[in-house]
């Protein structure tokens, strides 16, 4: 009797195991397979604890863990679930401790009243927003147009970590690219969107919790195609100055959203006439960093 | 109850009462943490009863001094629109509680821009983030704009609304509230009037519900002009209303919630606030406290006339001592929320009777304290106390 309520105890305690799905493949390229089945993985498949997977040469995989964080994984060699549980969360707590820092926080948070520290209570915000209220940037970016060229962007956020992230849908899906960005220095998109391949992406600045904000549009282009369509453009700007002649380029193109090519012909069109102030006003909306 | 109310321990008894008290307030820690109803009515005033249940300022007349132009789903253009044709009417302020976070349209933000600082009558709100005694302003034509306020109620993050700080200094900085900036142009003298209040807060007395103010819809004024409502010297606020009850967008907890308590909807949009604010300012109706002397006074009184009839059932009828001193605090408690509710309806006055109510409380523990460290006096120092000589 003892015997088989062990064998109970065991089954169960292995069955509990064996179905406890540790992560969800959300996208898979080139060569990916479990170990030892030497099945490839493709987007769905469950892993488990147990498994072990291998990255071939120029593979990559994103997984999804049990609490909704994703884990990209590029580097060729042979990885097991259990060693990439612990990038699932990086805060592992367990029930006591979470219990006693709750009391914790609560016993030793402020004796603070409203009326006695207004500044600390004031995020109840009696407005209605127009546009992301989670996030800025200086320029207006909801379409870029890029191929290359530096485009330093002046950022805003309310997110404790904030960062730079390209995805390839409008909604949802695994960002393709991530940039951590540095409180009050610009965000350097030309270092974000370097070594993306030419296509339609959408980019945003979100926390580590994502963004509830709408994503902006962004086009990588090849550099011929980039080209051309620079050249058809500005085939329309009448020639007289150069100053003037480099600001209706600017111009031009910031409204066709080749942000990076109209920041050259702003700083082109300040240079050529320092004294213009529409020159240096528009040159100075690139930098402007109270928004 | 009269027979010990002049007795030495019933008075050294009520100290020790305040003593208590005192020494509990010094404890550096919120010793609520497990207490579900204390954590539970963390955000809850007895006076929203006035509003939410007792329908104080249901009379009130509507507010003809001020229109709010309801935005509803309009666009920076079409905001942009409004905000120049109500302008043009010739109105005492157009008041602006949208916020307009990143650029958008070049030629609509020009536009939007050149209407804040070129238009002395237009109020411009804005976000207020104060993140560890550090100011910022985010919004990018909040630099840009002559007439601005901050948008920001005080008060807990999802809470009820019952606060405002006027203004706010910061160094040589001062940060005017969105309602306050209103009233400095539409009503200057109101305005230096709220600032010789110096009051780092001012509790919002709410005179009027969403129904009590004139709301036109902002599409249809822009469209077709004539809405039979003459701007001309009002106080113009442009906002969102949902059409939707159950929409949250702008929408937050008043003291007219009818739900005080527990899980609810928010219930008034954010320029209703303002609008009640700015009433409050213009017609100088503000809450009125009472000062702390007298909440304490009140306190020291109602303690020492309960101290005297717990001792007198603790001393002579001790069988019922629990019993009438719960039925005691239970009746007093009763009358005095229907007392201070009464100052609060009738006469905006709010009486803050959490000293009384925590005197009475502590009063039957402290007494068995007191009779303690009596008996303990009288055994090594002989001193005298009713407690020793009267024996129950």
């Amino acid at each position: 009797m003892k015997l088989l309520f062990s064998i109970l105890l065991l089954g169960i305690f292995q069955l509990s195991f064996g179905n406890d799905i540790s992560f969800v493949v959300y996208h898979s390229k080139g060569s990916v397979v479990k170990t030892f089945s030497q099945v490839n993985l493709k987007k769905g498949d469950p892993l488990f604890l147990k498994d072990a997977i291998s990255l071939g040469t120029g593979s990559s995989l994103i997984l999804i863990c049990s609490n909704y964080k994703i884990i990209q994984l590029s580097k060729k060699g042979n990885y097991t679930i259990k060693s990439l549980m612990g990038q699932c969360d990086k805060n592992p707590a367990s029930y006591s401790s979470s219990y006693f820092k709750y009391v914790w926080d609560e016993l030793t948070h402020p004796h603070d009243k409203p009326e006695m520290n207004p500044e600390a209570y004031m995020k109840n915000i009696g407005a209605v927003s127009r546009g992301c209220n989670e996030s800025a940037i200086g320029i207006k970016a909801d379409t870029i147009n890029y191929c290359s060229g530096s485009l330093p962007v002046f950022w805003w956020s309310s997110y404790k970590n904030s960062y730079a992230v390209v995805y390839e849908q409008l909604l949802d899906g695994a960002p393709v690219k991530k940039l951590l960005l540095i409180k009050e220095k610009p965000v350097q998109l030309h270092e974000l969107f370097k070594a993306l391949v030419p296509g339609e992406y959408y980019w945003q600045i979100a926390g580590d919790e994502g963004s509830g904000c709408e994503r902006n549009y962004l086009k990588i282009w090849d550099k011929p195609s980039y080209n051309k369509a620079i050249k058809l453009l500005l085939k329309e700007v009448p020639v007289s100055s150069a100053a003037e002649t480099a600001y209706a380029r600017a111009f031009l193109l910031e409204e066709n959203h080749f942000l990076a090519e109209a920041l050259q012909y702003y700083q082109q069109a300040a240079q050529l006439n320092p004294s213009n102030i529409i020159y240096k006003k528009s040159l100075a909306k690139f930098y402007e960093t109270n928004f | 109850m009269i027979k010990y109310l002049f007795k030495r321990d019933t008075i050294l008894a009520s100290i020790m009462v305040f003593i208590v008290m005192g020494l509990l307030a010094l404890i550096p820690i919120n010793t609520h943490v497990l207490d579900p109803i204390k954590m539970a009515l963390q955000d809850f005033d007895y006076n929203d009863l006035a509003y939410s249940q007792f329908n104080k300022n249901s009379h009130t007349s509507v507010d003809t001094n001020i229109v709010i132009v309801n935005i509803g789903a309009a666009g920076r253009n079409e905001i942009a629109g409004m905000i120049k044709k109500a302008a043009a009417e010739n109105p005492r302020v157009v008041g602006v509680d949208i916020l307009f976070n990143a650029p958008k349209d070049s030629a609509t933000d020009a536009e939007l821009e050149d209407l804040f600082y070129t238009n002395p009558k237009i109020v411009m709100a804005y976000n207020l983030v104060a993140d560890k005694g550090i100011i910022s302003t985010p919004g990018f034509l909040v630099e840009k704009s002559r007439q601005k306020g901050y948008a920001n109620f005080v008060g807990e993050e999802g809470g009820s609304i019952r606060h405002f700080s006027p203004i706010l200094k910061k160094e040589t900085t001062v940060y005017n509230s969105f309602a306050a900036a209103v009233t400095q142009v539409a009503y200057p003298q109101q305005f230096k009037q709220m600032l010789k209040r110096d009051k780092k807060t001012e509790q919002v007395n709410y005179t009027r519900t969403a129904d009590q103010f004139i709301v036109i819809d902002g599409l249809n004024f822009l469209e077709n002009g004539d809405t039979g409502i003459s701007l001309v010297d009002k106080v113009v606020l442009l906002g969102y209303i949902s059409p939707d009850p159950n929409s949250i967008e702008d929408k937050h907890f008043t003291p007219f919630n009818k739900k005080s308590v527990g899980k609810t909807v928010p219930d008034m949009e954010g320029i209703f606030i303002h609008a009640n604010i700015i009433t409050m300012i213009r017609d100088a109706d503000y809450v009125k406290k009472s000062p702390v002397w007298i909440n304490w006074l009140i306190a020291s009184l109602l303690c020492w006339f309960h101290m005297s009839l717990f001792i007198r059932y603790f001393i002579d009828k001790h069988l019922w001592f629990h019993l009438v001193a719960k039925i005691a605090q239970l009746v007093s408690a009763v009358l005095f929320v229907y007392l201070g509710l009464l100052f609060y309806y009738k006469w905006d006055i709010k009486i803050n009777l959490t000293p009384s109510f925590v005197a009475i409380i502590l009063a039957v523990d402290v007494l068995y304290f007191y009779e303690a460290i009596s008996a303990w006096l009288h055994k090594r120092f002989g001193v005298y106390s009713i407690f020793i000589h009267s024996h129950h």
